[in-house]
């Protein structure tokens, strides 16, 4: 059964130019960065969309992009994608070196990527040496870089066999069985990089270009490779290159430069965090979600809107306006004279949660279905929102070869189907936090895998109690953490990288609403709500959570206390913004 | 066989210290390098006391370093030492691999490439293995020291791993190395529940993009060579190839021999952080081979 699905959500990497021209949506574009001359860290977990905004932004597929447009290229920025997550990133021979020896070998692999890269991706460009001497800058180029060019190719792919011979002698120099085997013609930034780049400008088209340097996943270069970096980022002369840096946000690497300095957001770089709170279709990643799943079903010719694509379940439409109109009765009769927004605020409040609340306790869960809460239960993360797509895709093509239908054109799914997946993806989900977490997550040990299990149980109570009980902010499934002077906060906090880097849950910094200091919003994975017949899509506030309970859920599977407003008790535990 | 050497690592199973005494009883070995982890020293103990005394009764040399599991370049270190510590003649070898974690296998057969004339090699099978879990709490994988191949620059990575009972480390191999292609190697056969607890959970892996499953047999003489060679000799030149054994130990030979014939691939270790007190029981059929 051979067929297209149009929510493929495999890495950027492994997409080819075509397909992430077709998919990349350029209103949400962190292009306006990447195409500037500053230097930019671009943080967020897997599968928020990092590589795809390097790779959109690289020059090969900016070449392709100005052939399908039939536009003359523009080499104003020349933007070179570096991968960082490769087998000579993860050599570790330097660790069986002095610091000294460890850092000179560790620059010089990352040197040599880095100019590898660069010529290989100039040498995408058409013509790009035409109308020059070659032997000129081949000649500028050997003295520069104290090398020798072989002679029978074209400078550029000449370069590219020299890295890597280069690479490849270093790396034998550095296997050979012995203590210190060490690789003496180790090439720096400043001997390397920047002379082939100063030389490269001699050519007439790259006269004015500035060189965006994107290092992806970095966060898996070693730490001598992360300070020579920072040292090469806090050399504030961005006048011939810059660097782009994507990184995850757990492992993010810490600022030192080699020379024992740091360098500083705002001043030495532009920090974006790619992970973005979704609150509505209106909020920046509601019109993304919307854009992407456009394109699309644009791109494999289905002529339906997201919304007409993904249809709501009707008995649920129908649930739901019922709720509305009870609950905005209940608003004129509860609030003096309310003025229009009161009641649609008091709607926005409470209209979902009754819905929850009056659902019968043996009823089967919700029919989770509709484009709108497939973006809410992505949690704003793009791969997120593609994955139940994709399942949800190969599932009704899956039927239609089952029943021997010929054609696999889908035109919409099914909400049946819609909630199936939904489901299932949510349990899978459950699953993976009670088994999976120690198993694949780096640095989580089993009990720490036992204690996220109960955090996220509790934290599921907690919200469900809130759901069918609370009397102000029953949607909330954010919370922040409060009481951080508790004595195992240290440990809390552990737990809960682990639960980021397994992306079970995501986090945002934004200003508090009272305080007005920027605090961190925790946001469990919204795919977890639906097997436990939870409302995803949440409203406009969060839950403070103390330290000392969230810790005691996850260690002795406390239930986390909820404060009602109506017995005062826990006065104080909760303060809804 | 007469062995001169006898090297094995310390283990709490029942496989260690029956097979040690079996093993040195028939190869008559003079000297023997027991290592040790640390992080174990206490489980293996009585083990390690059974090994003392038993060479002190035959008048063994012995020796007993320590290794780390969480500090593997103390352990490479370790390792380099004691063995550039043997007389380089043409004594022979004898390795247990039994409880030997895979790194520490392609550590020594890597340092002692060249300076043995014969290496021998030895497994013990166990009676069966613990139903519930064998190892837990994973930690980063890391490419081998020296054993790394050499990397070339722009092209994919490739990864061949070699499927054992866990399936989620598969899951942590695929995405750290974030590999184009995978091979992924499912051994073949019924033995100690294997169709169950490897080739069945394993199956999903079919309708992954990328993924390419493939039979391979790690108790066949070659130990799985061909099979796996099969797959990776048309990639080898344009590709990185990464390859990890999660599945029988024997098939660490035939991933070693995979290196040695295609220098540039790189083996790479997936560790764990906790083993199972009760990882196996009894002790089973014995597999001999040369390299």
């Amino acid at each position: 059964m051979d067929y297209n699905n149009p929510f493929e959500y495999e890495a950027a990497i492994k997409l080819g130019y075509d397909k992430i021209l077709d998919f990349y949506i350029q209103d949400f574009n962190y292009s306006r960065f990447i195409r500037s001359r500053r230097n930019i860290f671009l943080v967020g977990e897997r599968g928020c969309g990092k590589t795809m905004a390097l790779l959109y932004n690289s020059l090969p597929v900016q070449i392709r992009k100005a052939e399908r447009d039939n536009i003359p290229l523009n080499l104003d920025i020349v933007c070179v994608h570096i991968p960082c997550n490769t087998p000579l990133t993860h050599k570790k021979e330097y660790q069986l070196l002095d610091d000294f020896q460890a850092s000179v070998v560790s620059e010089h692999f990352l040197v040599i990527s880095i100019m590898f890269a660069i010529v290989d991706t100039l040498s995408k460009i058409p013509n790009l040496t035409i109308n020059i001497k070659e032997p000129d800058i081949r000649e500028d180029l050997e003295f520069l870089l104290s090398i020798k060019l072989p002679q029978e190719k074209p400078v550029l792919n000449s370069l590219a066999l020299y890295f890597q011979k280069e690479v490849g002698e270093a790396q034998r120099a550095i296997n050979a069985k012995k203590l210190d085997a060490f690789y003496e013609n180790a090439m720096s930034f400043s001997a390397g990089v920047l002379p082939l780049l100063t030389c490269l400008k001699k050519l007439p088209k790259l006269a004015n270009s500035h060189f965006a340097l994107m290092l992806d996943d970095a966060h898996d270069l070693n730490t001598h490779q992360i300070k020579c970096l920072n040292s090469w980022i806090a050399y504030r002369d961005n006048s011939l290159f810059s660097f782009k840096i994507a990184t995850a946000k757990v492992d993010r690497p810490p600022s030192l430069t080699a020379s024992g300095g740091a360098i500083l957001e705002g001043h030495d770089y532009t920090l974006i965090d790619m992970e973005q709170p979704y609150q509505n279709r209106l909020s920046d990643f509601g019109k993304l979600a919307r854009d992407i799943i456009k394109r699309r079903l644009e791109k494999n010719a289905i002529m339906k809107t997201p919304e007409g694509f993904f249809p709501v379940n009707p008995q649920f439409e129908t649930d739901i306006k019922e709720c509305e109109d009870r609950i905005r009765e209940e608003a004129t009769q509860k609030l003096s004279k309310p003025t229009q927004k009161q009641i649609i605020d008091y709607v926005y409040k409470y209209a979902r949660a009754e819905y929850f609340r009056r659902r019968s306790r043996k009823a089967n869960l919700p029919p989770y279905s509709g484009f709108e809460t497939i973006v809410h239960l992505s949690t704003g993360v793009i791969r997120n929102l593609l994955e139940p797509c994709y399942w949800m895709y190969d599932k009704v093509v899956s039927e239609k070869h089952s029943k021997g239908e010929g054609d696999f054109i889908v035109n919409e799914i099914p909400y049946s189907v819609q909630t199936d997946t939904i489901l299932e993806r949510s349990k899978k989900k459950w699953d993976f936090i009670r088994n999976g977490l120690d198993n694949t997550i780096t640095g989580c040990s089993r009990e720490q895998a036992i204690q996220l299990s109960r955090l996220f149980e509790n934290l599921a109570i907690l919200f469900k109690k809130r759901l069918l009980r609370h009397k102000s902010e029953p949607r909330a499934i954010t919370f922040t953490i409060s009481d951080k002077e508790f004595e195992h906060y240290s440990k809390l906090e552990g737990l809960l990288a682990i639960a980021r880097k397994a992306q079970l849950l995501y986090t945002y910094t934004s200003s508090g609403k009272e305080s007005g200091k920027r605090e961190i919003y925790y946001v469990p994975n919204r795919i977890l709500w639906p097997e436990r017949g939870l409302d995803p899509v949440g409203q406009y506030s969060h839950v403070s959570i103390k330290a000392r309970y969230l810790w005691a859920a996850a260690k002795d599977n406390r239930k986390i206390p909820f404060g009602r407003s109506e017995d005062n008790q826990e006065q104080g535990l909760f303060h809804n913004g | 066989m007469d062995s001169d050497f006898f090297i094995t690592v310390a283990s709490w199973e029942d496989r260690f210290w029956l097979g040690f005494e079996s093993e040195i009883t028939k190869s008559g070995a003079t000297n023997v390098l027991m290592y040790y982890y640390t992080e174990y020293e206490e489980l293996t103990a009585k083990s390690r006391q059974f090994v003392v005394d038993f060479c002190k009764e035959h008048k063994i040399n012995l020796q007993s370093p320590p290794l780390f599991f969480t500090r593997p370049v103390e352990s490479w270190k370790s390792v380099y030492e004691t063995l550039a510590k043997l007389n380089p003649s043409d004594k022979s070898i004898t390795l247990d691999i039994t409880t030997m974690p895979r790194e520490t296998i392609w550590t020594i057969l890597n340092l002692l490439e060249g300076q043995r004339k014969r290496i021998r090699y030895i497994y013990h099978k166990p009676e069966g293995y613990d139903e519930e879990w064998l190892s837990r709490n994973a930690d980063k994988p890391r490419i081998v020291y020296k054993m790394g191949g050499i990397a070339k620059l722009g092209v994919p990575t490739k990864l061949v791993i070699l499927t054992g009972y866990d399936v989620d480390r598969v899951h942590q191999l695929i995405d750290f190395f974030e590999s184009e292609t995978t091979f992924l190697g499912i051994q073949t056969g019924n033995q100690l529940d294997n169709q169950n607890r490897n080739i069945a959970r394993h199956q999903k892996f079919k309708n992954e993009i990328g993924v390419i499953l493939f039979d391979v047999d790690a108790y066949s003489d070659d130990r799985g060579f061909a099979a796996i060679e099969q797959q990776i000799s048309g990639h080898a030149k344009h590709s990185n190839i990464i390859m990890s054994s999660l599945g029988p130990k024997l098939s660490a030979i035939a991933l070693y021999k995979i290196h040695k014939q295609y220098p540039d691939t790189a083996l790479a270790y997936a560790p764990s952080k906790e083993f199972n007190p009760k990882y196996s029981h009894g002790i089973g059929e014995t597999v001999v081979g040369l390299l």
